[in-house]
């Protein structure tokens, strides 16, 4: 709708003092102001609020048409912000796949008709490094608006409503590692160990399927686990009674332990990790071997 | 205690494994990865594997045992009956040592386990127990000259339905 005002000026005068009255009118110049009725209503949903790195979110529109009339050229476009990634070929109107959509770019999605909804619906995929930050995303749509039959339609720009999902640290695994060892000098008792360091270091990374399900005992399979297998290298300094001295011996010894995963990390190809050491001691145990016990923090980052 | 012809257990492989499960949801089961080192040939650490390194699943005991119940912080959950399973995984590697040409050799080693799988509280001491496994992945890493490192990860499935 379109509200058109103009001002009117009535006046009279005379030219002289015995001449006769002279009326007149003036008119303003007109200005009009559009009124853009609510059309169309936008909006935007998440399926989860909380999630971690790896996961798959899945963003669904809804857009209405509340008017009796079409809207046409609707323009929809959803810019995915950092720290996730829009995951191809998972862009659904209406329920109809559309392989070759993406809505970074945006894609018409033509008329909507009277009273009627137009729901789309696309994935993205949560990158590495967002733990602890709050996602948050909004759609635009865009479409023709006539406010006056005889004049072009204008391009009016709606927002959804903002959507948020905060990422948790849930991706990590609490072990336990135990290699035994002996010193080569068979004389190296467990009085002499002074300390053992711990290196620890992965060698290799495998990305498994698994069922899924849930356990009684209240373990959750999601159908994909990361293993990681790798190896703990130990320096143990002992003093040596015999020359006085002290010494170090090293050892090695490998590791595994695995993390259940979103199954999203098919979608990307570099897994990080963080691993921390948090204690390490030395248990003596019989002819000459010793059990080091490392605990281990493995969080995927 | 449940002696062993009163078990019964079948591997299966992880697709036969979705194509049986499709409408039933798995409870009782148990993931767990069994470790081992092995000595091979030292060759300047040029001992090389031609075929990754193969393990079996050998279960000599399974039997049910009493727990508490009640559920944990950490999120573990005890019913009062859990299945005790005892066992071992042969691993079995194939390598290749350059200056011995056209000969592979193979080295065996047994790793013994024992797993535990949080079943129902009314389970039967004497009912027939019916596991499935799953050999999920085998990996062997060289992690020094002479030490092979192998892994096997293992999926256990407690059948209630026996």
């Amino acid at each position: 709708m379109e509200i058109i005002n103009q001002s009117r000026v009535d006046f009279h005068y005379r030219l002289s003092p015995s001449g006769p009255v002279i009326c007149n009118t003036l008119f303003s110049n007109i200005v009009k102001t559009t009124i853009l009725e609510k059309l169309v209503v936008a909006i935007k949903k998440v399926d989860k609020s909380t999630a971690c790195i790896y996961d798959t979110l899945t963003y669904t529109i809804c857009i209405i048409n509340k008017s009796m009339y079409n809207i046409s050229n609707v323009f929809f476009q959803d810019v995915v912000p950092i720290g996730e990634k829009f995951i191809c070929n998972s862009v659904k109107v209406n329920n109809y796949n559309y392989k070759k959509l993406n809505p970074n770019c945006g894609f018409y999605i033509g008329t909507i008709k009277p009273f009627s909804t137009c729901i789309i619906l696309f994935k993205v995929l949560i990158l590495q490094h967002t733990i602890g930050k709050t996602i948050k995303n909004y759609a635009e749509i865009t479409y023709d608006y006539i406010y006056n039959l005889e004049k072009p339609p204008i391009r009016v720009s709606i927002k959804t409503n903002i959507t948020c999902t905060t990422v948790q640290n849930s991706l990590f695994k609490q072990s336990n590692i135990s290699n035994k060892f002996k010193f080569r000098n068979a004389c190296i008792c467990f009085e002499d160990i002074i300390s053992i360091s711990t290196r620890i270091s992965i060698v290799r990374t495998k990305i498994l399927d698994t069922p899924e399900g849930i356990s009684l005992e209240g373990v959750y399979l999601t159908g994909s686990k990361i293993l990681i297998i790798g190896t703990a290298n130990y320096r143990v300094s002992y003093f040596n009674r015999q020359s006085c001295k002290k010494c170090f011996q090293k050892f090695i010894g490998g590791f595994t332990s695995s993390i259940i995963i979103p199954k999203g990390i098919n979608y990307t190809s570099k897994v990080e990790f963080n691993i921390s050491t948090e204690n390490t001691f030395v248990t003596p145990l019989v002819d000459n071997c010793f059990k080091a016990d490392t605990t281990l923090l493995i969080s995927l980052i | 205690m449940i002696n062993k012809n009163k078990f019964f257990f079948e591997a299966v492989d992880l697709v036969n494994y979705s194509k049986l499960n499709c409408n039933d949801k798995i409870q009782f089961f148990k993931e767990f990865n069994v470790q081992g080192n092995i000595a091979v040939p030292p060759n300047d650490g040029s001992t090389e594997i031609l075929h990754d390194c193969t393990a079996t699943l050998i279960i000599n005991e399974s039997k049910v045992i009493d727990t508490i119940e009640g559920s944990s912080l950490e999120g573990q959950h005890l019913s009062s009956k859990k299945l005790l399973i005892l066992g071992k995984v042969k691993f079995t590697v194939y390598f290749f040592i350059p200056y011995v040409c056209n000969y592979i050799f193979h080295k065996c080693k047994n790793v013994a386990f024992s797993e535990f799988i949080i079943i129902p509280s009314d389970t039967r001491d004497d009912s027939i127990l019916k596991l499935r496994y799953i050999i999920e992945d085998v990996s062997s890493t060289l992690i020094s000259k002479s030490r092979l490192f192998l892994n096997a990860s293992i999926f256990i499935e407690y059948s209630d339905n026996s």
